[in-house]
């Protein structure tokens, strides 16, 4: 694309948030909107500004939250394909359970962690990487069968052993299906942060929604969502990146 | 005087019916050959006569229902015979160094060494400045051009071939066997290559073995007796190399009659 295409790419959006924020900041100064049901986008920008410092303090919180529990949804995620694809046996006896540990509702399951570990990061981070680690194995399992077998067949003439046909051949070959595994985790995990400081948190922006809740303070709930957005659009971005930088030939094709 | 370096003996291949109560298909029946030390060796025969099936036994990918196959150095057929096949089958996450170099990496040498390998050849192979290109950025002669470089740097004595220039134009297919010819020449490796292509087979081959279908079997062979080196243009205008073509194709001809 050129630099001029780029930047025209970017304004067709931007132009139509600003439309609808317009339209937003007129329906609520003309029908007058109570501000505790539905603030302006001006009052909920100036409430996020005056609660600036709390709101950002739990946002870290919820940042490292996710990060932790993102991290380990990867690891336990690409451990357990590689283990699906190492042997017919774990894959039969492990696979169903994977589908069926995405039935478990995760707002029932996060007190149970929280009986567990206590009242501190570790549960949150558990939930987190409960939702997050099944797009990754997924994904990743569909990519570890991708490779061309015509190409393994190639490698084995090359006397390829059995640890050199994964790591020449299938694993490179997994890590488009990967990285869209990721990019659908990222999403997730910000949904899974928010349910487990719901249920067993006292700070982070989704404990700091049911306080913003039971004080009517909508203007600053509004701000903690666009500030949640901006977390998962943030991840998003970061695997975005990662993928760019370490798939250099998957965007040149 | 040259030794075998590949010796097929009795070799056959059966595959179990596609459905029960169905009857085996049989791809291959006993087939004899043997490849000299040296020797570059043509095999051509319709579609359907096992060729593949035969290269396949032939690189210690599968394995025969009779008889045997066995290298002239005693190794074990998988990691001493060099197989191309007619897709490239470069690994898109490689650029065409590390493409190349993928042999004497899977044989224990560094990442750097084997590039060092490959780098030393690029000039040879006619990739010099594409090192770094990404195999999706460059044209099928030149991916094929990988493809042979990369077989070669296998550093096996015996290479198989299967139709690798099949897909190409005829002025980029005619480019790669004047380069495989050279590389041969200059190498002392000792080549069976499979094609359909008639004077393909006559004009790379010091032998050309004729198959037929159903099952594969190997018909006869024909000792091309024109001088090296042979150039393309030329030697496909002398009475000889006619004379040997009419005599090929006569009987493949009447092979494709015969085909359902």
């Amino acid at each position: 694309m050129s630099g001029n295409g780029r930047i025209r790419a970017w304004v067709a959006p931007i132009a139509f948030a600003l439309l609808f924020l317009g339209a937003w900041q007129l329906y609520v100064g003309f029908a007058d909107v109570p501000e505790s049901s539905l603030p302006s986008p001006t009052e909920i920008a100036s409430a996020g500004w005056e609660s600036r410092d709390l709101l950002i303090d739990n946002a870290w919180i919820t940042i490292g939250e996710i990060l932790l529990g993102f991290a380990l949804a990867i690891v336990v995620g690409v451990l357990l394909a590689l283990a699906i694809r190492s042997s017919r046996t774990i894959e039969r006896a492990v696979y169903p359970w994977l589908v069926v540990s995405q039935m478990v509702p995760v707002p029932a399951i996060a007190p149970i962690f929280v009986i567990w570990t206590g009242f501190d990061l570790r549960p949150r981070v558990m939930v987190i990487a409960l939702v997050a680690f099944f797009p990754i194995v997924v994904n990743a399992v569909d990519g570890l069968r991708a490779a061309d077998p015509a190409l393994l067949r190639l490698l084995r003439t090359m006397g390829a052993t059995r640890r050199q046909l994964l790591r020449h051949g299938s694993f490179p070959a997994s890590l488009p299906f990967l990285f869209s595994g990721l990019k659908v985790a990222a999403a997730l995990s910000v949904i899974g942060a928010v349910f487990a400081e719901w249920v067993g948190s006292s700070e982070g922006l989704g404990h700091l929604i049911l306080v913003l809740n039971n004080a009517t303070d909508t203007a600053t709930m509004f701000a903690v969502i666009f500030l949640l957005s901006l977390i998962g659009i943030g991840l998003f971005g970061l695997v975005a990146l990662a993928e760019r930088l370490l798939l250099p030939w998957y965007r040149a094709r | 005087m040259a030794e075998p370096v590949l010796t097929a003996s009795g070799l056959a291949r059966t595959y179990p019916p596609a459905r029960a109560g169905g009857e085996e298909v049989a791809a291959l029946a006993g087939i004899d050959l043997q490849i000299m030390s040296g020797e570059l060796v043509s095999i051509i025969g319709p579609s359907g006569c096992g060729k593949s099936t035969l290269l396949n036994l032939l690189a210690g990918l599968d394995e025969p229902t009779a008889g045997s196959v066995a290298l002239g150095s005693g190794s074990p057929l998988l990691g001493s015979v060099a197989y191309m096949p007619q897709a490239d089958l470069l690994m898109p996450w490689r650029t065409v160094l590390d493409n190349a170099a993928v042999g004497p990496q899977l044989r224990g040498l560094s990442i750097g060494e084997a590039r060092e390998r490959a780098r030393a050849e690029l000039l040879r192979f006619g990739l010099d400045g594409f090192a770094d290109a990404w195999p999706s950025q460059i044209s099928g002669g030149m991916r094929q051009r990988t493809a042979l470089l990369r077989t070669f740097l296998t550093d096996c004595d015996v290479m198989l071939l299967d139709e690798p220039f099949g897909a190409l134009d005829a002025l980029t297919r005619q480019d790669m066997q004047e380069r495989l010819v050279e590389l041969w020449a200059a190498e002392g490796k000792s080549i069976l290559f499979v094609t359909h292509d008639v004077e393909e087979a006559l004009f790379l081959g010091d032998r050309v073995v004729r198959m037929t279908p159903r099952p594969g079997r190997i018909a006869d062979e024909v000792a091309v007796d024109l001088p090296r080196p042979r150039a393309a243009g030329v030697t496909d205008l002398e009475p000889r190399f006619i004379e040997l073509k009419r005599a090929l194709e006569e009987p493949l001809r009447a092979e494709e009659a015969r085909t359902p």
